[in-house]
């Protein structure tokens, strides 16, 4: 028999009890999970808080499993049976692999795959966003696991490695917070690539050489790698590669808005660590209609009369510069903090301003125009949306995250739905998510948006048979914008706190 | 010249600072039953575990069946038996699943010969491995190990802790095997490796003392006795192959490691104490040779370090 099938088969039999409890925690947060699409409260719980229960019993049921499985042919320590044995340390790991996609990723697979079904979305469409989910899954769950298993003896060993590493990713990660800038895009994946990397050096070494003390220093390389990565590789240079100049094509322009109605300075606080914020009055010109444009990040330089200039680094910030249904020019605004001690030796005299925007452009795509039911429908590139049996909220469901940004037009009548003469008015609301899509992995396939409508009055009912009308704003390109410089007296624009 | 089953060459292991294995150099001739002999904490694991690759030389060499220590791994042990006193075992297994899942990995597995070996040492097939006593598991662990017909067998003390019956049953299930497989074992069971052993090797302090053949070393001590004037002075200088020399009134009494012929003998004794008289020479066995050895090493320490401390 092969070698792998024969360990795979060993481990089965020793482990078949055991493999009962994750198998029915799946079960029942596949039957549970979909319940917690609608708002329908259990007593004390509700059905969200359950599933939550239980996918963290899940993955805590599999830390155990997965170091008992690794652990019965133990990689640390000189008294194993196994490592005096003819065992090839490939088909080791090939079983130990065989036992792993048939007991925890079949399983996940077919639950994901019935709560996409039970949600109405197309399988086929998000068997993508599947198997980036079940990667991104064995790169922060299962690799780790394995990989602290490998390296010690006893499970409460392997908790401790496993928490030392997770706190030492957590201590990077806070690092990483302090720096400010613009974080690349390219960034995280890189970063996780490395402890994916770090993770499997270690994990092969530890099989094919069984030397824990070197597999240990390649454990500890992954967050020291992805510190390294975060300090030498400035966010301003991989960000500033990311969003190029548009090219002599593109039309769009910012420039600043001169108008003195538009300046918004305020009194200066007395407290001298009060933060300091300009508002920046702004004009956008070729807007194509249908396009819109999310913040990203900014640069902000200002150069003051007697030669001091003073730039920023690449600051991220985010929100909607632009978004035009025709053409013309639009009105805009951008908040920026500086420096107080900057903002002392610059506002004696009029100074130099330049800003470059980090922008995402997206598109209006057609619109998909539906109506208002419990029942739903399936609206294309966002998912499956339906009213919720309150009237009172749109769900979206979409596979593993949340769809990218669309925007909605409804009406929300004043009166209840059973009055059919009830004045109605029109709602609309902005959903999905434009940014950087999540390096979480989900156990749960479907990702639940409600959409928050705003409308002129605030009560009011959303009634089955009402128009919807959905239009996806679609990514078209990262670009960078430079403002013209412009001299201003930075006291006409500066306050002490945001407007927004 | 046939290659040695086992070499190794000036192999030294340290932990830190700490020597556990010092240059030791030995070979094991195909088809020998070599005897590793050695107080506590001499180096005899290290040793095996060096050979099987277990942990890594700080420097020298040892190949075992042709190949570098390094390559025992894998298909190479198919041919290599290995049982230790200290060996963990899957133990929530059956025997009997035990022993099938083993089979598989061996191609040369001879499944009438585990029947029979499961029927000489009475092994229930049902009994789960932590349940079962420490001579029973030391007895499954030959069945696993003998069933393949591997080429090398080594044992790190097999029979360490055994009642009498069982370690019979264990040295009958070796000595059925001798001729077809070389066997290296370390062990402190001195009189019965004794009745067995082709070759021996004797550790101390990580260094090895003397590695020969049983006969040979049979031949080289012998307990001598003899009688001198009780008025003799004492000789200040003994040779060094003079082992636990005893003066007790006109008996002297020492273990001579270097002995050839009683002549020869008697004539290096006469130019030291030449009254000496009614000489006698007596056989020792491994028992007596390993603890002189080991009481005149442990001397020889002592005194050093008292000369080291002063």
């Amino acid at each position: 028999m092969n070698q792998s099938l024969n360990i795979f088969r060993k481990d089965t039999a020793q482990m078949l009890p055991q493999l009962l409890m994750p198998i029915s925690t799946l079960t029942l947060f596949t039957v549970l999970e979909s319940k917690s699409w609608g708002s329908n409260p259990l007593m004390f719980f509700s059905t969200d808080t359950l599933t939550n229960v239980l996918v963290l019993t899940f993955c805590m049921i599999w830390v155990v499993l997965i170091t008992s499985l690794i652990q019965a042919e133990r990689l640390v320590g000189l008294n194993q049976f196994w490592t005096t044995r003819p065992y090839e340390w490939s088909r080791l790991i090939a079983a130990k692999c065989y036992f792993l996609f048939v007991f925890l990723y079949l399983p996940l697979v077919v639950s994901q795959v019935i709560l996409l079904h039970q949600a109405h979305l197309s399988i086929a469409q998000s068997i993508p966003a599947l198997l980036r989910n079940l990667l991104l899954f064995t790169v922060v769950f299962v690799l780790p696991v394995v990989c602290a298993a490998a390296l010690t003896r006893s499970i409460g060993q392997a908790m401790l490695v496993l928490l030392v590493f997770i706190a030492m990713l957590v201590a990077v990660a806070s690092f990483s917070t302090l720096f400010k800038g613009l974080a690349p895009r390219t960034l995280l994946p890189l970063q996780l690539f490395l402890i994916a990397a770090a993770l499997l050096a270690a994990l092969i070494n530890q099989y094919r050489n069984r030397t824990t003390g070197r597999s240990l220093k390649m454990l500890i390389l992954a967050p020291v790698l992805t510190l390294l990565l975060q300090v030498t590789v400035p966010g301003t240079s991989l960000a500033a590669y990311e969003y190029p100049l548009p090219t002599s094509g593109s039309s769009v322009s910012v420039q600043f808005d001169s108008n003195p109605l538009r300046a918004f300075g305020t009194p200066l606080p007395s407290d001298p660590d009060a933060r300091l914020f300009l508002h920046l009055p702004l004009l956008l010109s070729g807007v194509e209609p249908g396009t819109s444009f999310t913040l990203q990040g900014h640069r902000l330089t200002l150069t003051g009369a007697n030669g001091y200039q003073w730039q920023s680094p690449w600051l991220s910030q985010a929100g909607t510069l632009a978004s035009s249904q025709s053409s013309g020019q639009i009105t805009a605004s951008s908040e920026f903090s500086i420096p107080k001690n900057v903002y002392g030796r610059l506002a004696g005299s009029p100074v130099l301003l330049r800003i470059e925007f980090a922008l995402t452009q997206l598109q209006d795509q057609p619109p998909v125009e539906s109506v208002l039911s419990t029942a739903g429908a399936r609206i294309p590139g966002i998912g499956f949306c339906l009213l919720d049996e309150s009237y009172s909220v749109v769900n979206c469901r979409s596979a593993f995250q949340a769809p990218p940004r669309f925007a909605i037009e409804t009406f929300r009548k004043l009166g209840p739905c059973t009055f059919p003469d009830a004045a109605a008015d029109p709602a609309f609301g902005m959903a999905g998510n434009s940014s950087s899509v999540s390096m979480l992995p989900h156990i749960s396939s479907v990702d639940v948006s409600p959409l928050q409508l705003s409308a002129p009055t605030r009560a009011g009912y959303l009634c089955p048979g009402m128009p919807i009308k959905f239009v996806e704003k679609r990514f078209q390109r990262r670009l960078e914008i430079e403002m013209p410089a412009v001299t201003i007296a930075l006291k006409d624009y500066v306050g002490s706190t945001k407007i927004k | 010249m046939t290659t040695p089953t086992i070499a190794t060459h000036a192999l030294t292991r340290m932990y830190g600072a700490q020597t556990a294995l010092k240059d030791v150099t030995l070979s094991v001739e195909p088809g020998s039953v070599y005897a590793l002999v050695g107080p506590n904490g001499a180096g005899k694991t290290t040793l095996i575990q060096l050979m099987m690759n277990l942990q890594s030389a700080t420097s020298g060499t040892a190949e075992v069946l042709g190949l570098a220590s390094g390559q025992i791994r894998g298909a190479v042990l198919n041919r290599i038996g290995y049982v230790a006193e200290t060996q963990e075992m899957p133990d929530s297994m059956t025997v009997g699943a035990f022993l099938s899942y083993l089979r598989p990995f061996y191609p040369t597995w001879d499944y009438a010969l585990e029947k029979q070996l499961l029927a000489d040492f009475a092994l229930p097939l049902d009994r789960e491995l932590q349940h079962l006593s420490r001579g029973m598991r030391m007895k499954a662990a030959f069945v696993s190990t003998l069933s393949f017909r591997p080429a090398l067998l080594v044992l790190d003390e097999p029979f360490s802790g055994l009642d009498p019956l069982v370690r019979d049953e264990l040295i009958q299930g070796l000595l059925d095997r001798i001729g077809e497989t070389t066997i290296f074992l370390s062990s402190h069971d001195l009189a019965e490796i004794e009745t067995f052993a082709s070759h021996i090797g004797y550790l101390e302090q990580g260094s090895l003392i003397f590695s020969e053949e049983m006969t040979s070393l049979s031949n080289r001590f012998r307990q001598v006795e003899f009688r001198i004037d009780a008025c003799a002075t004492r000789a200040a200088d003994l040779p060094e192959s003079w082992l636990e020399v005893e003066h007790s009134g006109s008996c002297v009494r020492f273990k001579d490691s270097g002995f050839s012929t009683q002549e020869k003998t008697i004539a290096h004794i006469r130019t030291i104490f030449p009254g000496a008289s009614e000489l006698t020479f007596e056989p020792l066995s491994l028992r007596s040779i390993f603890l002189a050895n080991a009481r005149t090493n442990r001397g020889i320490r002592a005194k050093s370090e008292h000369g080291a401390t002063k």
